[in-house]
């Protein structure tokens, strides 16, 4: 699977978002929509940063500029994630290939296997 | 020195035998975050009548996956130049390890740093840590409306001096030496103020050395900037005092950019 996240990050921004109705399973089993990976994600990046309110967490946004956070903050969000979407993410992609929020969510969406 | 090239250059090229995937940066310094996200630069100092000379500032970084958690780096830095005298001048390689081990990020790192004339020659291996988060501030904005970034290190490093010392240089032979670092960052829109101060305890004596860097950069184009730039303070490797103060350009090549 780490492969399979690997080359997929490479391509992330040139891929268009996924289809909302496709469901996926992250590792514990869990059936999850786009939707919901995206609500997800943006209830642990508020509880993280008490500056951002659900509307600031946009796929354009990044982390650095929009967001105002650094690479080490950013790790932050592997834990949480971890936790909650069953999802265990490179802290080396985090910082290198993760700039947008976009990308953030593409990675744990393509972390996940189809249901 | 031979000893200390001689496991950089080997520690390079392990960590680049097994580099999937692998990143480079062109940055000021690999020494801290702050310095990586900061622009190589290089200054051009004229006067009437005067030869012009140069100083740059500047650091080569490869990055690499390694396992769940962890990021190899390997580099180089120089600060050099026609400008600089050859007592002044620092050259430096590292190999490092980072992990994030929540909530703290850890970097071991084994670092040879010598002076221009090769008089003073170091080898270095330390271990630092940072909170990935904290209080208002810590990497990430201050509050919305104010964009300030600090983030404190503490480390220490056990280390061996390979060549004779300077004169002003605490550390003789085999050394030990703590220090601490902080970094801020005020970055609203193109412009970028950045200040980074580090203070190093010295086992002989607990003799302390420190230095202040501060920069505002403002961005005129993708990866180039216009710097300036005011330093005070010592530094390893010879811990002799300097002060300056400098405008010329940057250039930035950030990881994955």
């Amino acid at each position: 699977m780490k492969k399979r996240m690997t080359s997929a990050r490479r391509h992330t921004r040139a891929a268009p978002a996924p289809p909302p109705s496709e469901l996926r399973r992250d590792d514990a089993g869990q059936i999850w929509s786009l939707e919901q990976v995206v609500a997800e994600i943006a209830a642990i990046m508020c509880a993280l940063d008490d500056n951002l309110t659900p509307k600031d967490v946009k796929r354009s946004a990044t982390f650095s500029g929009d967001l105002g956070w650094d690479d080490w903050f950013k790790m932050r969000l592997r834990k949480p994630i971890e936790k909650r979407l069953h999802e265990s993410l490179s802290a080396f992609l985090i910082m290198e290939r993760v700039k947008t929020v976009g990308d953030l969510i593409d990675y744990v969406w393509s972390s996940m296997e189809a249901a | 020195m031979r000893l200390g090239a001689a496991l950089l250059l080997f520690l390079f090229w392990a960590c680049a035998a097994h580099a999937q995937p692998l990143d480079v940066a062109i940055a000021h310094s690999y020494l801290s975050a702050r310095s990586l996200g900061q622009p190589a630069t290089l200054f051009l100092v004229g006067a009437h009548h005067e030869p012009t000379l140069s100083e740059i500032d500047a650091s080569i970084l490869l990055r690499g996956g390694m396992g769940t958690s962890g990021f190899w780096e390997s580099g180089v830095r120089a600060l050099a130049g026609s400008a600089r005298a050859k007592s002044e001048r620092v050259f430096g390689a590292v190999a490092r390890g980072t992990w994030d081990l929540n909530p703290v990020g850890l970097t071991v790192a084994a670092e040879y740093e010598a002076d221009g004339a090769f008089d003073v020659e170091k080898g270095v291996i330390s271990a630092e840590a940072t909170p990935e988060g904290g209080p208002r501030g810590l990497g990430r904005r201050w509050s919305a409306a104010v964009p300030l970034v600090w983030r404190p290190w503490i480390g220490a490093g056990v280390g061996n001096v390979f060549d004779a010392s300077g004169s002003e240089d605490p550390e003789t032979d085999s050394f030990f030496r703590a220090y601490t670092r902080l970094e801020a960052t005020w970055s609203p829109s193109h412009w970028e103020m950045g200040a980074v101060g580090t203070l190093w305890v010295v086992e002989s004596d607990a003799v302390t050395r420190s230095h202040a860097r501060g920069t505002v950069a403002y961005e005129w184009a993708k990866g180039v900037s216009f710097d300036v730039t005011g330093e005070i303070g010592r530094q390893p490797p010879r811990f002799d005092y300097d002060e300056s103060f400098k405008i010329g350009f940057g250039l930035h090549h950030p990881f994955a950019r």
